[in-house]
């Protein structure tokens, strides 16, 4: 039992990294997004500045060609990021017993009632959900990335970055499941207490 | 035996939703579960094609993929930190002033504040949490009513989501596939009935029960003349910026939804930091709080994608759709029956659950009855505003439950709430009866959203139908020398 328990802390360990990149994806995504805004307002002012500047030499047209030459990249990884913090967010999100629940009758039932459903529904529905939709798709990403499919946007990002990040969270996920039966099982046989008892996640 | 399933396969599945949902497990997992599982006996029994699985990753991908939805952790990460910016207290202590002196003053200067707070942020946790921390110990210090004054700061923060730009109108545009900033025109209308509805029964309550709203004493208003405007300009000024950066870049077409939004990260941002409250931890604790929303709100989503797909598959639309059209009352009994049954689920399910597994059923009863969808959906929105304050789940409640004095009591809270949700459902009758409130402030350009819906329709159609050359006969690593023939 020790060792399958410092398994699931290891496995924890790792959702809490892919959770630290799913935090982080956030700042970056409003950065970018802002950003973004901004320059659909500030680019035609900056270019009458420039070509103001460019009177006296100092002209900076070539940040402003740089920006146009990269702008669908901007666009483009915005979805990339938010498949970043939604897929690997979640086996996060699941340790802290996060994801919401219909807890009509899920609070009727004693402590060790609840960690049954858990059992239960970890076998049943999260694990072999997260197989099957990892087996669908993963050939998905495979084809995308074999075939170096590109974004439609002309200076676009390639497309299996985004993909990449469904069957790696569908992945990550069951690991996260797996870690959690330890934990039950841990707390059905064992002294063992879940540290996360749920609350209804808040919005 | 096998008969009897394959002809009733939609309801069947239907009621395994239900049975799935309430064992309790986390909803996003339990549906894609439901799905899946119905997904594999519709094979089994012929009704649906096993190439039609291959849709699975175009849809999930399409959640993902979505510009729409990243206004989901724009718009909440937006409301954590404005929580803490100290914008509420500006607009609190400034209205709070200007109003105290009449009855009822500090609960018209609430709801004012709670109309203003909406029509910058989207979430109802930002509004009740930065007004009942200020208001409701003033409140109860000066006498009010315990149960009227957490029922005026839970409804106050509520409002928001019937205020554009309200995040439960983001989420319903994008289920409903209409325009978000079409919706948004549609609510302006509505959000002033609603505010004039709570302002009224407020001065109502002035004649009827004085002693619960009472003024407030001279020596509790010590700003006058020259400070007082000036705490009201510091209140007001941020705020009609960060109403022009996120609504007003929508409304005049300039900016997404998502770019608004992170303008108004941005600008809440730079508040706070003008506030001095900004540190680290706010930030990041803001940044933990929007992931776990996100991941959770868009799991919910992704495995209501993999319901829905089954569902269709096997007829389910069509079941839903036969149903509700064939309602008695028509257009009114449609209405009627879809409110009531909204009102009552919003005691099980979350908003979000709400939206995403209920709503795209009545899309197409909806469209078969000539309904207009902006109306639609704004009704639904309105509707939705009681899921936020019914006892005992709602959030705006436990919100409320969460930063009030210990010696208000849960049950006073409950209590508090029951008149105010009439109101929100006197909203919901005035909106059925008298559509013009909404349809007044959408132009002229009604006809030109109908048609984008039905273009919009045949494509999601054609996705579905034209399922990409997946063989799921053989293992999937033969599929990987067999890609897919339809490009997304």
């Amino acid at each position: 039992m020790d060792r399958l328990l410092a398994m699931s802390r290891g496995i924890d360990r790792v959702s809490w990294y892919a959770g630290l990149v799913a935090t982080w994806a956030i700042l970056i995504v409003t950065l970018l997004a802002a950003g973004d805004a901004l320059m659909t307002f500030g680019l035609r002012p900056l270019d009458a500045a420039n070509q103001w500047l460019n009177g006296y030499g100092i002209g900076f047209g070539f940040l402003l060609d740089w920006y146009r030459a990269n702008s669908n990249a901007v666009g483009d990884s915005l979805p990339l990021l938010f498949a970043v913090m939604v897929m690997l967010g979640a086996p996060w999100t699941f340790k802290l017993n996060g994801h919401v629940r219909v807890d009509l009758l899920y609070q009727m039932h004693t402590p060790r009632g609840r960690i049954w459903i858990d059992v239960i529904g970890g076998l049943v529905f999260l694990l072999p959900v997260c197989v099957i939709l990892f087996a669908y798709t993963w050939p998905w990403f495979l084809h995308s990335w074999q075939s170096n499919e590109m974004s439609t946007n002309a200076g676009g990002l390639p497309r299996w970055p985004s993909r990449l990040f469904l069957p790696l969270g569908f992945a990550l996920l069951a690991l996260q499941g797996v870690s959690e039966l330890i934990k039950c099982w841990a707390a059905l046989t064992t002294g063992y207490v879940r540290e996360h008892i749920y609350e209804k996640p808040v919005q | 035996m096998i008969e009897f399933l394959t002809h009733n396969m939609a309801p069947l599945m239907f009621g395994g939703l239900v049975v799935f949902l309430l064992f309790g497990y986390p909803a996003a997992f339990s549906l894609a579960a439901v799905g899946l599982f119905f997904g594999f006996v519709g094979i089994e029994l012929g009704l649906i094609d096993q190439a039609y699985f291959g849709n699975l990753p175009f849809q999930i991908g399409s959640v993902l993929n979505n510009d729409l939805l990243l206004a989901i952790p724009l718009f909440t990460f937006m409301g954590a930190i404005l929580e803490r910016s100290g914008l509420a207290e500006d607009l609190l202590e400034g209205f709070g002033q200007l109003f105290g002196g009449l009855r009822g003053g500090l609960s018209y200067a609430v709801i004012v504040v709670g109309a203003v707070l909406g029509a910058i942020t989207g979430t109802v946790a930002a509004s009740v949490i930065s007004i009942g921390l200020i208001a409701l110990p003033i409140m109860l210090r000066y006498g009010y009513n315990v149960r009227h004054a957490t029922g005026v700061v839970a409804a106050s923060g509520t409002i928001t989501q019937i205020v554009p730009p309200s995040l439960v109108l983001v989420v319903l545009a994008d289920q409903l596939g209409v325009s978000v900033g079409e919706m948004y025109k549609g609510a302006i209308g509505p959000a002033m009935v609603q505010v004039g509805l709570f302002l009224s029964f407020v001065f109502l309550l002035t004649l009827v029960r004085p002693g619960f709203v009472p003024a407030l004493p001279p020596e509790a208003r010590i700003l006058r003349g020259w400070p007082l405007l000036w705490k009201c300009t510091k209140g007001m000024v941020p705020s009609l910026i960060l109403i022009f950066l996120v609504l007003g870049t929508i409304l005049l077409g300039v900016a997404t939804p998502t770019k608004a939004g992170a303008l108004g990260v941005v600008g809440a941002i730079v508040l706070a930091v003008l506030n001095r409250r900004l540190d680290w931890p706010l930030l990041w604790s803001g940044m933990q709080t929007t992931m776990r929303i996100t991941a959770m709100v868009v799991f919910i989503l992704i495995g209501a994608r993999v319901f829905s797909l089954v569902f269709q598959g096997v007829g389910g639309k069509e079941w839903v759709e036969g149903w509700l059209v064939s309602l008695p009352g028509g257009v009114i009994g449609f209405l009627i029956f879809v409110n009531i049954f909204i009102f009552l689920i919003a005691f099980f399910l979350d908003f979000f659950e709400i939206a995403f597994i209920i709503v795209p059923l009545l899309v197409p009863a909806a469209l078969a009855l000539d309904i207009n969808i902006i109306w639609f959906g704004v009704l639904l929105g309105a509707n939705m505003q009681t899921s936020f304050m019914h006892p005992p789940f709602g959030f705006a409640l436990f919100y409320l439950r969460g930063i009030a004095p210990r010696e208000v009591r849960s049950s006073d809270i409950y209590w508090g709430a029951v008149p105010w949700v009439c109101l929100q459902l006197t909203l919901v009758a005035i909106l059925i009866f008298f559509p013009e409130v909404v349809t007044t402030f959408l132009d002229i350009e009604q006809d030109i959203d109908l048609d984008s819906i039905q273009i919009e329709a045949p494509q999601i159609d054609n996705l579905l139908s034209a399922p990409p050359a997946f063989d799921f006969g053989e293992p999937p690593a033969i599929d990987l020398s067999t890609p897919p023939a339809v490009d997304p």
